[in-house]
């Protein structure tokens, strides 16, 4: 949408045109599915930025948890940390990683690519 | 507050393909077969359940619905069906690292996620306005 109109890809395959910076992803005959690389690229860096925040969470508070404590706690579901890790943080993890979901995609849907209309009237 | 917000973030998802289309006007999404009233109702409609449970479960949290598609917007080039679990994506990890950035600034007092969200979002929605020639 943004940046410089590049030239469509003859699809190795199939020797259909596709879309430049796309890689038709095949498993199967009747399912094919369009992966956009540079927004895969862009997800996966974004779901490590989530999980060092995420383990970070877990890790500070008033008391600080080692990752290694926070492990154990979490796979034995018992320990000297128990309460702290499965009751206060956890939750608060989970629901912040669902609020910041429910407000990016919010965000998003009502928001135009830059320099277009919106697609919400407001 | 969880099927509200499974059922919110699939309309806005359902809607993706319509919203592109509706980036490019209303006539051009028209003739290229989309009921832009459909695709407008289920975009609101899918954003206020998604922010209504937000809010009911966390409280107000300012900006973040304001300044993460406008990043996401910036770091791919594709449309809305990449836009759309890359601005969820990044809403996620952003609020996440405020609360425990709200946690450890002032330690042991806590500074609410809202706040810092609002400490790193209102810089970015300064930038965006004072650039010339971006819709906001």
């Amino acid at each position: 949408m943004t940046g410089t109109a590049q030239p469509s890809e003859r699809d190795r395959t199939t020797g259909t045109f596709r879309p430049a910076g796309v890689t038709v992803l095949r498993p199967h005959p009747a399912i094919s599915l369009v992966l956009h690389r540079r927004s895969a690229a862009v997800a996966a860096t974004l779901l490590l930025l989530l999980a060092v925040a995420m383990t970070a969470a877990a890790c500070f508070g008033q008391t600080y948890i080692s990752p290694a404590e926070v492990w154990h706690t979490l796979r034995t579901g018992s320990g000297q940390y128990e309460l702290v890790v499965l009751e206060l943080r956890v939750p608060r993890i989970v629901l912040g990683a669902l609020v910041g979901v429910a407000l990016g995609l919010a965000g998003r849907s009502c928001r135009p690519s830059p320099g277009i209309r919106w697609p919400v009237r407001m | 507050m969880l099927p509200f917000l499974v059922a919110g973030a699939l309309l806005v998802l359902a809607c993706a393909r319509g919203l592109d289309a509706l980036a490019l006007g209303d006539e051009t999404a028209r003739a290229l077969g989309h009921r832009v009233g459909v695709v407008r109702v289920c975009a609101a409609l899918g954003a206020t359940l998604l922010v209504a449970s937000a809010v009911a479960a966390a409280g107000p949290i300012a900006f973040v619905g304001l300044a993460v598609p406008h990043l996401a917007r910036r770091l791919t080039s594709g449309g809305h069906r990449s836009l759309l679990p890359l601005s969820a994506l990044l809403g996620a990890a952003l609020l996440v690292a405020a609360d425990v950035a709200g946690r450890v600034v002032r330690s042991p007092a806590e500074v609410p996620a809202g706040v810092m969200t609002a400490l790193v979002g209102v810089p970015v929605l300064v930038v965006l306005v004072r650039r010339k020639g971006t819709a906001v």
